[in-house]
């Protein structure tokens, strides 16, 4: 799961006593989400020091907005406009979506811009895909994205040779 | 269009064949290709598999070097309009800057630009330099006219064109264009560019009530009602019209306007005249009679507190009012 979307959009619950499944008594159930305690919420925590982090990954939800940007800027999470859960849930699905097309492709987490109507996808990529089969797959996602969201969607690929490390955890 | 945002790195500048260095030298961290024993001359003289061409998956001729950054072949003078046309995210081999953006490990600098996230996220305005924007105007010039010379001061455009409209038009990111606001409509004129008379001027601001305000004597018609809006700004003239030509009528009901309907004080047949004339007249003990009411209205004194009491009305008590009634009761009453 992306690890840092915009700040409001962080679903975290403390307290949860037990993450029973479903409690059958008689003819109810009850269904309860399994919980994520916002102290464990994208992070990855401490190892033996061979594992590298980008720098999304290296720092924690609470450095966005002091050390990290956001990954995606629209106008809905101003004051007084709609349309904010509209443009989250459609984010989540453009996540998962580059996630799966670019299976073990993506460098980084998947920057959105919005302007205006348009969608600007923003990747960073490993060099790893010959490149007419990345051209074939930005076309393809672009192509069905657009027909989905009704409005121009722009992937910009960016390539690297392998990710870039911050620190080693 | 693929192609168009796809980064120069991955063009390379022709195709470097794997046979030349015999050994596969190029692939130290085990990407996309496999380990094998077969060599390349080997595809010639199998004829058990179909030769697939470039497409099979042992083939390494395909596999590009990734080129020079952009930024290696950038001459000084170059067009950067060129470079950055629009509105596009840092890209890391087209800015020759060796910009480092990030929060540094301990003991470290921040993270350099190669593969930079927080460069990326962040809108940067590469694409408006100056030159950038001279050149938006000079391609805009053609479409547009001149001011007229003729409307050089505030004043003049207000006298030519008294009524104001205004409305506010919404950009947002999203997929729909539409928002509710941009449908309110303001209508702003002053007054005293209409034609009205006492009457009618009286009878206007009494009909609008809140919408109009006395000190800088502006009627404001806010319509939001209509859902267009068109349909809103015809609403408004509609109700300017209207009250226009209502305010000229005179209605048989208005003829009974009594003193408590009156905007202002009018010291006429009031009870001040009234008392004022009795105490004088008792005061001088020359006579009763019209002449002699009329000529103490004519004395000045009289005039003065006549200004002073309607002065105090109208405006309220503050301290130059009272010194100017207290000077004119001084000097009517002789003290």
């Amino acid at each position: 799961m992306p690890a840092s979307l915009s700040c409001q959009s962080v679903i975290s619950v403390r307290n949860i006593v037990g993450t029973s499944i479903y409690n059958n008594s008689g003819t109810r159930t009850r269904y309860v989400t399994a919980a994520c305690c916002k102290n464990r919420a994208a992070r990855i925590r401490v190892g033996k020091g061979d594992r590298p982090l980008t720098y999304e990954q290296a720092l924690h939800p609470h450095h966005i907005g002091h050390r990290k940007g956001w990954l995606s800027q629209h106008t809905s999470n101003l004051q007084g406009e709609g349309g904010a859960s509209d443009r989250t849930v459609e984010e989540v699905f453009v996540r998962c979506f580059l996630f799966g097309t670019f299976h073990n492709c993506l460098a980084n987490e998947i920057v959105i811009k919005r302007r205006g109507n348009m969608l600007a996808v923003c990747t960073l990529m490993l060099q790893k895909l010959p490149p007419q089969k990345l051209y074939f797959l930005i076309g393809y996602t672009e192509t069905l994205l657009s027909h989905f969201y009704k409005c121009p969607v722009k992937l910009e690929v960016q390539t690297l040779e392998d990710k870039a490390v911050y620190k080693y955890l | 269009m693929a192609t168009r945002t796809l980064k120069t790195s991955i063009l390379s500048l022709g195709r470097i064949h794997c046979h030349i260095y015999g050994v596969n030298v190029r692939n130290p961290l085990n990407r996309a290709t496999y380990a094998t024993a077969l060599s390349i001359n080997t595809s010639s003289q199998n004829k058990g598999f179909p030769d697939r061409g470039n497409r099979g998956p042992f083939n390494r001729r395909s596999r590009r070097e990734a080129g020079d950054p952009r930024t290696d072949r950038m001459p000084v003078e170059q067009d950067w309009t060129a470079v950055y046309p629009t509105a596009t995210p840092f890209r890391q081999g087209s800015v020759p800057l060796p910009v480092r953006m990030g929060f540094p490990v301990k003991k470290g600098v921040p993270p350099e630009k190669k593969g930079n996230l927080e460069l990326i996220k962040i809108p940067n305005f590469l694409h408006l330099t100056p030159l950038a924007i001279k050149k938006h105007c000079e391609a805009l010039k053609p479409f547009c006219t001149e001011w007229p010379s003729a409307l050089d001061t505030g004043a003049k455009c207000d006298e030519h064109f008294p009524v104001k409209v205004e409305s506010k038009d919404y950009v947002s990111a999203g997929t729909s264009l539409r928002n509710p606001s941009a449908r309110i409509v303001h209508l702003r004129l002053k007054l005293s560019c209409l034609n009205l008379d006492d009457h009618a001027r009286k009878k206007m601001v009494k009909l609008v009530g809140e919408r109009y305000c006395k000190d800088t004597d502006t009627l404001a018609i806010t319509t939001d009602s209509c859902p267009v809006r068109q349909q809103n700004y015809d609403y408004a003239m509609y109700l300017l019209t209207v009250l226009y030509h209502e305010s000229w009528k005179m209605e048989a009901w208005e003829s009974e306007k009594t003193v408590a309907d009156m905007e202002e004080y009018s010291w006429e047949d009031s009870p001040s005249q009234k008392n004022i004339m009795s105490t004088l007249v008792r005061m001088q003990v020359e006579g009763e009679g019209e002449a002699v009411r009329e000529e103490l209205l004519g004395r000045p004194e009289v005039q003065e507190y006549r200004d002073s009491v309607t002065r105090l009305k109208n405006e309220g008590e503050s301290e130059s009012s009272m010194h100017q009634y207290r000077d004119a009761v001084k000097k009517l009453l002789n003290l």
